[in-house]
């Protein structure tokens, strides 16, 4: 397998992270991530009925 | 002829829902006593912030304000009196939102109290609040001792007479003092107008100053503008009432997901739907998150309280906290905080405001029109930046924080929905 | 030439320097038609006819390539460029779905979410072809088999959970450090065991091409190590890799035989093999050498591909044993009777392990949250008893609260404790440097320091405190170990040589044991 040339980098969860990207001027985003939500089962239903 | 699917109606419906809300202009037109101008309200009731709540249910501070309401009413001479005649069930207690009203904290309007008048230029629609009573200990926190009482006598025989005439001439003037302008140049000036109306505030007072001075004798317009000036919230209940003029127009839309009211009394969290009625769903109000004064801590915390959550309802306070990262300031936070707050918003909300915008975020529009589909597929409730109130009745502000809105209304809100359009 | 077609000037060079960056063209510039443009573009030999024909409120995409194919690649990636929406040239998403699509050809994420979340979001990096790289810890042990599978069989790595460091293409993901580009590949099962190799490597002036992270539980049975096999393909593969060092506590036998079968049968390379403080004393073969500390490993990977370093590095690391076996025997003799444990406050765990394991060789049984024996396993927060040594980045911190090498605050506290006690006889901290760590660690250990050396002083002790430097001279400048020395603290190049020489202060071994400790662990012989 081959070890990537580019490093180009997407950042989930903690910033400090994407920061120390950015200070070696690397391409890099950041999500703020979050968890998804497990919903009860209706809600989930209903949801996707009226286009939650 | 072609029919179109739940969803395409329930897009439809929130962009009317919602631009209604954008485009009310509310206006403030006047001050007058509560009972003459408040639709529905009775000589032996009071008004209150939040969903309804019965008086053995009411946390410590509402309790409070309501005695002293009862005493500023001078139905009785004293606590004891006061608590047999609630308890005898000869008072109506009903929120401030089923008539048409608002107001921060415990919010509670008694008849005799002088109110704002707020009137929507676009559709006739009225709003109302009751003064500001300014910091330190006050009936909103639920104190109700000689001090708080002396001064709201004040407020209903002094300053409100003052405001009457004044408001009077900018009326036959101009028609009223319009509040959105307001609100969207304090926006631009670091308030958020709901924890922070500094700007607003200061706004108002230009607006004021020129017939105050002209009109009213010198000591009492200097007694008006004193009281005014101290007091860097006195703005907050116009923009309460201007926001309730705003969802209101937004209220009512058949299909709408768009929450139209969130407010709080200290026990529950209410909200409301556009397109589900009047009908309130509620939650268990949480206590907000934050730094307190010398000597205070969380334990000594009431929950969240006030009608000022009628602000996150149309695009401002927590959607706005980009504007005003100096608040954040104030609970441990940063700017990036304050910008983060208003992006969960978007993640929310159906729109971005026309005429509110954030110059930190290259002047977008605040996000406006909160979906309860949203709101349950992320998880994201909305949060807000308020104050926190002492849980025994008239201690007062005892902190500043944020609050985050339990899940459990939005919940409910969608399982009436479904109801009530057999989906 | 794209017509009616606008973005802003600023937008435009950025996007153009993008296109440059991508490869594959000669030249390029994308800008609007304006008069002025135009020229610039004739001037660079940019204009054709079309191109001159642009309005005012046109877009001109003009590029220049070897050939039609790479043309018409770069034609695609400049139009999928412009018409990127604002939003996707931002850098901060609400999401990974709004990240992942915003088509930048992203090769690399990078997770640091709670454990039990990371398979969920890094299955979905492994199909969208990216490299994962997990600073997460409690990821349950399935989750990671599961996602290791899948990264092989898209090719991919998956380094981590719990993976401190990687340095790929000298791009350092996680914590790590300044270090020069070289021909040797380290292959860690730990965070600061790369930082610590790949740092003293530089040192001794060579570098490193790759450093992978394979997660702390790699090579266990269940796991099977099979990163650290797709590693070591990676790196066999690599051509800027010529030899190849593998970094981990002591594993399993018949694990440690089946890679290095793998690595005897394939490979082209040369392979060091640092099972750090292990028992078993193994031996080399002509393949694969082995070692027992980090120092030893890093000499030994020397000796294959660098004789001239590896000679200076040597003799260098001679000369520091000798002056520290002296140190300690003058430093021992300013201790009173009572003054008898060795205490260690460690951010690497590794480097934690390894001075345990060279502790107990002169001590005996040492007290640790990492000990696997139940009679010398300690929490982290319990009081030290005797010789106790403590991981500050194991799990029952790291639940509650930040990383220690991020937040020195609770190290520092347990100084602070350890100064008090008046059994203590050595303290021994290690002080990483580099990415992800805040600019006033140097300070706050510095002022912790002096306050620990008084707190002892007032009592009439002296307190040796010994500090391991990890970093190169791009982030701990001559000043800092200045500042650090002032403070009072002994400062060592190398996490081995700190805990040999704190054990000589408390105990002087016999000759022979000693001679063999600076083999074993230092990789020198000091007769």
């Amino acid at each position: 397998m081959k070890i990537p040339d580019r490093m180009v980098i997407v950042n989930v969860g903690a910033r400090i992270f994407y920061d120390t990207a950015i200070s070696q001027k690397a391409d890099a985003v950041h999500v703020n991530w979050r968890p998804t939500i497990k919903l009860e089962k209706d809600l989930e239903a209903i949801l996707r009925r009226i286009g939650g | 002829m072609k029919s179109i699917g739940i969803i395409d109606q329930i897009a439809i419906a929130n962009m009317e829902a919602v631009g209604k809300m954008i485009n009310s202009e509310p206006e403030l037109v006047g001050v007058d006593t509560a009972v003459k101008c408040i639709p529905g309200f009775k000589s032996k009731m009071i008004l209150h912030a939040g969903p309804p709540i019965e008086w053995q249910d009411m946390c410590g501070a509402l309790k409070g304000a309501i005695i002293g309401a009862v005493l500023h009413e001078g139905w009785c001479e004293n606590t004891s009196e006061a608590e047999r005649l609630i308890e005898s069930g000869e008072i109506d207690f009903e929120p401030c939102h089923n008539h048409s009203a608002v107001g921060p904290m415990a919010g509670v309007i008694s008849p005799s109290m002088p109110v704002f008048v707020i009137k929507d230029k676009k559709d006739n629609r009225h709003a109302f609040t009751n003064f500001n009573e300014g910091l330190g200990k006050a009936l909103r926190f639920g104190a109700f001792d000689r001090e708080v009482m002396t001064k709201l006598e004040w407020m209903k025989s002094k300053l409100a007479p003052i405001l009457k005439e004044v408001l009077n001439t900018i009326v036959s003037d101009k028609g009223g003092i319009a509040l959105k302008p307001i609100i969207a140049q304090a926006l631009q000036m670091g308030d958020e107008c709901h924890n922070r109306n500094l700007a607003g505030t200061s706004l108002l007072l230009r607006e004021l100053i020129p017939v105050l001075i002209s009109i009213v004798d010198k000591d009492d317009a200097v007694e008006c503008y004193s009281f005014i000036n101290c007091n860097n919230h006195f703005f907050l209940n116009l923009v309460l009432a201007a926001c309730k003029c705003m969802a209101d127009a937004g209220h009512g839309v058949a299909y709408s997901t768009v929450v139209t009211a969130i407010a709080r009394n200290g026990t529950n969290v209410g909200l409301r739907v556009s397109g589900v009625g009047d009908e309130w769903f509620t939650g268990p109000a949480p206590i907000p998150e934050g730094l307190y004064f010398p000597g205070f801590s969380k334990k000594d915390a009431n929950p969240d309280m006030g009608d000022s959550t009628i602000t996150e309802t149309v695009g401002l306070g927590g959607a706005a906290m980009a504007a005003s990262p100096s608040i954040v300031k104030f609970v441990g936070g940063n700017t990036q905080d304050a910008l983060e707050m208003t992006k969960t918003y978007k993640l929310i909300s159906i729109l971005q405001h026309r005429h509110f915008t954030i110059p930190y975020m290259d002047f977008e529009g605040t996000p406006i029109g909160i979906d309860i589909r949203k709101v349950l597929r992320t998880g994201i409730t909305p949060r807000a930046n308020t104050g926190i109130a002492h849980k025994c009745p008239g201690v007062g502000q005892i902190g500043a924080g944020i609050v985050t809105l339990p899940i459990e209304p939005f919940e409910k809100a969608l399982y009436e929905y479904v109801r009530k359009y057999e989906i | 030439m794209k017509k009616g077609f606008f973005r802003d000037s600023v937008q435009m060079m950025l996007l153009t320097q993008e296109l440059k960056r991508d490869g594959g063209l000669m030249d390029a510039a994308i800008v609007m038609g304006t008069t002025l443009n135009k020229d610039t573009l004739m001037r660079c030999g940019l204009l054709t006819h079309e191109g001159e024909k642009a309005g005012e409120s046109d877009t001109i995409i003009s590029i220049t390539c070897a050939d039609q194919p790479s043309l018409k690649t770069a034609l695609e990636r400049a139009e999928a460029l412009l018409s990127r929406n604002p939003e996707q040239t931002k850098s901060d998403f609400s999401n990974v779905e709004s990240a992942l699509n915003a088509s930048r050809g992203t090769t690399v994420a990078t997770l640091s979410i709670p454990g039990q979340f990371v398979k969920e979001v890094a299955s979905k990096m492994i199909e969208k072809n990216l490299h994962v790289f997990v600073f997460s810890d409690h990821v349950p042990l399935k989750d990671e088999i599961d996602l290791k599978v899948a990264a092989v069989k898209n090719n991919l790595l998956f380094m981590g959970p719990e993976a401190g460091t990687s340095i790929i293409n000298g791009t350092v993901l996680g914590f790590g450090n300044l270090i020069r580009k070289g021909n040797i590949g380290i292959i860690g099962a730990s965070g600061t065991g790369i930082q610590e190799s790949s740092t003293l490597l530089h040192l001794c002036g060579s570098g490193i091409s790759h450093a992978i992270g394979v997660g702390g539980r790699d090579m266990n049975k269940e796991v099977n190590g099979i990163m650290t096999l797709q590693a070591i393909t990676a790196l066999e593969e690599d051509q800027n890799t010529n030899a190849i060092m593998v970094v981990s506590k002591p594993v399993d036998s018949k694990m440690r035989d089946k890679i290095v079968n793998v690595v005897m049968k394939r490979s082209m390379k040369k392979y060091v093999f640092c099972f750090i403080g292990d028992s078993e004393r193994l031996e080399d073969t002509k393949e694969v050498r082995y070692a027992r500390s980090i120092q030893s490993s890093v000499l030994r990977i020397l000796e294959l591909v660098d004789k001239p370093r590896f000679e200076a590095s040597r003799r260098r690391f001679e000369r520091e044993a000798k002056a520290s076996i002296g140190f300690a025997n003058n430093l021992s003799e300013t201790l009173i009777t009572r003054q008898n444990y060795v205490r260690g406050l460690f951010a690497g765990g590794t480097l934690c392990y390894e001075s345990k394991a060279i502790l107990e060789e002169i001590l005996g049984p040492v007290f640790s949250n990492l000990s696997a024996n139940s009679r010398f396993h300690l929490q982290g927060r319990d009081e030290s008893r005797k010789n106790t040594l403590i991981d500050f980045g194991e799990g029952e911190f790291t639940l509650a609260r930040p990383h220690p090498i991020i937040d020195p605050s609770f190290r520092i506290e347990r100084l602070m404790q350890e100064a008090r006690d008046p059994s203590v006889g050595v303290i021994i901290l290690d002080l990483i440097a580099g990415y992800g760590v805040s600019k006033d660690s140097i300070e706050l250990f510095s002022r912790a320091i002096s306050e620990a050396i008084e707190t002892a002083g007032k009592a009439n002790r002296t307190l040796p405190i010994f500090l391991y430097v990890c970093g190169t001279e791009g982030e701990i400048s001559p000043s800092d170990i200045d500042s650090l020395r002032d403070s009072g603290a002994q400062v060592f190049t190398s996490n081995a040589l700190m805990a040999l020489t704190a054990g000589l202060v408390l105990r002087k071994p016999h000759r022979h044991l000693l001679r063999r400790l600076a083999n074993d662990y230092l990789g020198v012989d000091i007769k």
